[in-house]
């Protein structure tokens, strides 16, 4: 479904991605892992159509990253993006007059369940409740993939726990979710295969168990193992 | 490209509601002057209305760049760049957005003032008075070699001058934010990159005009395709960078 070509991309003389060559087929939830500065945001920003690699490409059912993609590609970014006027109501109308695939019922149900309400403004939320807005916004899309970038970032283990449980409620046949972190516990609940990039390149790929049973360790090993 | 637009005047609501407030204000205040007749007040008054239409040109006339700056230094440019749309749809809708606030300024002050003069002329002379008055005006325009072409081509030109000047100003931003992203005074170092494109834009204008016939219409259509090049390609170099060289 999403191939990721060769992607090289440089900024400056670093490589932020180097040669990035795997894929994501639907149905399953990725980890991309890896410390600080190995590629994986430069990867998702590509990957979501937001930037170009200097060389190779990533495509989505053949179509290369861009503007026809985008349509079927979310991104979540660390930081908080949502502009400053707005209030919860203003995100979801926002969402509504750009996105096809917006679904107002369930971003509506996911901000009864997270106790929201439509009237508050973003830039008055804590956190935690950022992130819960964040991933209700981009789960209520309905999407072929979901890049999730860092999503547990700065969120107490509540907010994780919410934010799990709306990426897990969306996990579906026909869509893949690809999410970062460095909280590898968290990822090791919910994803079934793991990407581990360093310096921009793929040192790793594999599905959770199968890394398990060949390295003779957990994930949270293994991090340290490969990354130490 | 409309939704884009859409979102770009819901961003800049907010100081068109103090804008239109202020002008309700000032409006109020010169109207019970005029019908108490307290000139002295009244005058006041018109100084205040004329000070906000050239602080809201100014403001509006910035306000794009403003929110491009934005865009680019907090990641609210996250917001703007995932939709559905390509990075010249983005920056075309902008630029388009500031073209028609301006527009839509000048015709709620210019409104304003027409609808101001007339009611100040009725009271202070008559009906009659005031056909005179628009009369002169009308025959001095007429008396002028002024023909609906080259009002047209004037307009025109205003309209691709802008364009450029904003496609200029979100280049020199751009550029900031991607070669020169680790100096400080980014928004200092934006103004001088504008200038200093713009002095060059000019320079090479200038060498164009030499070249060209010294009719009227022929230099305003050469400056105009030349003016309309150049913003073509600040708004390509623009989209090139933001896509290869910025990172978001």
């Amino acid at each position: 479904m999403l191939e990721s070509n060769h992607v090289t991309k440089k900024y400056r003389r670093k490589a932020a991605n180097d040669d990035l060559t795997f894929s994501i087929e639907p149905g399953h939830i990725y980890g991309l892992l890896g410390p600080n500065g190995s590629g994986k945001s430069t990867w998702m920003k590509i990957a979501s159509g937001l930037i170009v690699p200097d060389r190779g490409e990533v495509t989505l059912d053949g179509v290369r990253a861009g503007r026809q993609t985008k349509a079927h590609t979310v991104y979540m970014a660390t930081e908080d993006y949502f502009f400053n006027y707005m209030k919860i109501r203003d995100v979801r109308r926002y969402y509504e007059d750009f996105f096809d695939d917006f679904e107002t019922p369930m971003f509506l149900k996911q901000l009864e369940e997270m106790e929201f309400d439509e009237d508050t403004k973003v830039a008055s939320l804590s956190s935690g409740m950022m992130a819960k807005l964040k991933i209700a916004v981009t789960m209520s899309r309905r999407a072929r993939v979901y890049l999730l970038d860092e999503p547990f970032n700065g969120i107490d283990l509540l907010a994780r726990d919410t934010v799990v449980k709306t990426i897990l409620e969306r996990m579906s046949d026909d869509s893949a979710i690809i999410i970062s972190s460095h909280l590898i516990e968290e990822l090791e609940k919910i994803v079934d295969t793991c990407i581990f990039l360093k310096d921009g390149r793929l040192i790793l790929m594999g599905e959770i168990e199968e890394i398990r049973q060949q390295q003779g360790c957990s994930l949270i090993e293994l991090y340290k193992k490969l990354y130490a | 490209m409309l939704t884009i637009m859409k979102y770009e005047i819901i961003r800049q609501k907010f100081s068109k509601w103090i804008m239109f407030g202020l002008l309700a204000v000032l409006e109020a205040v010169f109207l019970i002057t005029l019908a108490l007749e307290k000139s002295d007040a009244m005058g006041y008054a018109i100084l205040g209305l004329a000070t906000l239409a050239m602080f809201s040109f100014l403001y509006v006339s910035l306000e794009s760049i403003i929110n491009y700056n934005q865009d680019l230094s907090r990641k609210s440019g996250y917001m703007v760049f995932m939709t559905p749309y390509s990075v010249f749809e983005i920056l075309g809708a902008k630029i388009l957005n500031s073209i028609v606030m301006i527009v839509m300024t000048a015709v709620v002050f210019g409104v304003t003032a027409f609808l101001d003069i007339t009611l100040l002329l009725i009271k202070n002379h008559s009906l009659e008075s005031l056909m005179i008055y628009i009369n002169d005006i009308i025959k001095q325009f007429t008396d002028l070699d002024v023909t609906p072409a080259s009002i047209i081509s004037v307009l025109v030109l205003a309209v691709i001058f802008w364009i450029s000047t904003v496609a200029i100003a979100f280049l020199a931003l751009t550029l900031t934010y991607t070669f020169l992203q680790t100096a400080p005074a980014k928004v200092f170092i934006s103004f001088l990159i504008f200038i200093g494109l713009n002095v060059l834009h000019s320079m090479a204008n200038n060498e164009i005009m030499k070249v060209l016939p010294k009719d009227y219409f022929s230099r305003a259509i050469g400056t105009g395709i030349f003016t309309a090049a150049i913003a073509a390609l600040c708004v390509w170099l623009n989209g090139w960078m933001l896509t290869r060289k910025m990172a978001l």
